[in-house]
């Protein structure tokens, strides 16, 4: 496991000051899939008895149960899967360094490490009516020379995250110098 | 043409099995990579009572079922299909 006080490659004196996750949103939206999952089975059960079909026959109980097995065995494993994917999904803001951790699908992972000296610019975005409603958005960090950039998706508070790594940036330099000029 | 049932419960044992690899390997990254927290130790522990929960419902309903049996396709797909 990950501790945020003993991280890779942690340099002497180097503290975590932003952990971030994708906003609590996508959590609610995996439940909402939770509740459809649920309904699902519901639903086709109420419309193979409104047809009058005799259920009862060894047929429909044995391909209607192991119907039932599957689809319950492949809902848990979908919805897991994809609180793995929202949970993993993680970004480590540290007084050095910033670490972007992208979990893609079960069998993919993308660790990036970015050092404050080569931020060039920070970039909040907000868009959409939830986004605004619920305050969450992306924050694009530019590095020089590059046309990569590590972006944070669905971030809660994106501007408040922009100030506190734009002020991170500000002390480094002030630290270690301008590397920059 | 005669089919035994238990062979419809051997292929689904062997779907849940694929299944079940794929549920062991969320663990797996969960405990590997999640953070060191009291919230990953309440996921994985969620995590486990979802998944018991699935496997204690899938024993309760092919429990109910006399696996033993036959099904002859004939009888299958003419006797019972749904009239709409």
């Amino acid at each position: 496991m990950i501790s945020l006080h003993h991280l890779p490659n942690q340099q002497r004196g180097e503290k975590t000051v932003i952990f971030l996750r994708r906003h609590w949103i996508e959590v609610l939206t995996i439940f909402l899939y939770f509740l459809g999952f649920l309904l699902i089975p519901a639903a086709f059960y109420l419309i193979i008895l409104s047809t009058g079909t005799d259920i009862t026959n060894i047929l429909w109980q044995t391909f209607g149960i192991l119907g039932i097995c599957t689809y319950s065995i492949v809902g848990l494993l979908l919805l897991m899967t994809m609180f793995t994917d929202y949970y993993l999904d993680t970004w480590i803001v540290t007084s050095e360094r910033i670490v972007n951790i992208e979990q893609l699908g079960l069998f993919s992972r993308v660790i990036s490490t970015l050092h404050l000296n080569q931020v060039q610019d920070v970039t909040a975005e907000t868009h959409g009516f939830f986004s605004t409603i619920f305050t969450f958005g992306n924050v694009h960090i530019q590095t020089a020379g590059s046309t990569e950039r590590f972006n944070f998706k669905n971030v809660d508070n994106p501007e408040d995250v922009k100030h506190k790594i734009v002020e991170l940036v500000e002390n480094d330099k002030r630290r270690h110098g301008d590397d920059s000029r | 043409m005669i089919f035994p049932l238990w062979i419809f419960l051997a292929i689904y044992g062997l779907f849940f099995f694929i299944c079940s690899f794929f549920v062991f390997f969320n663990f797996y990254h969960m405990a590997r990579f999640g953070l060191q927290s009291t919230k990953t130790t309440i996921v994985l522990a969620l995590y486990t009572i979802a998944f018991a929960a699935v496997v204690l419902l899938q024993v309760n309903l092919i429990l109910s079922i006399d696996w033993t049996q036959t099904l002859s396709i004939s009888e299958a797909f003419f006797s019972t299909a749904p009239t709409f």
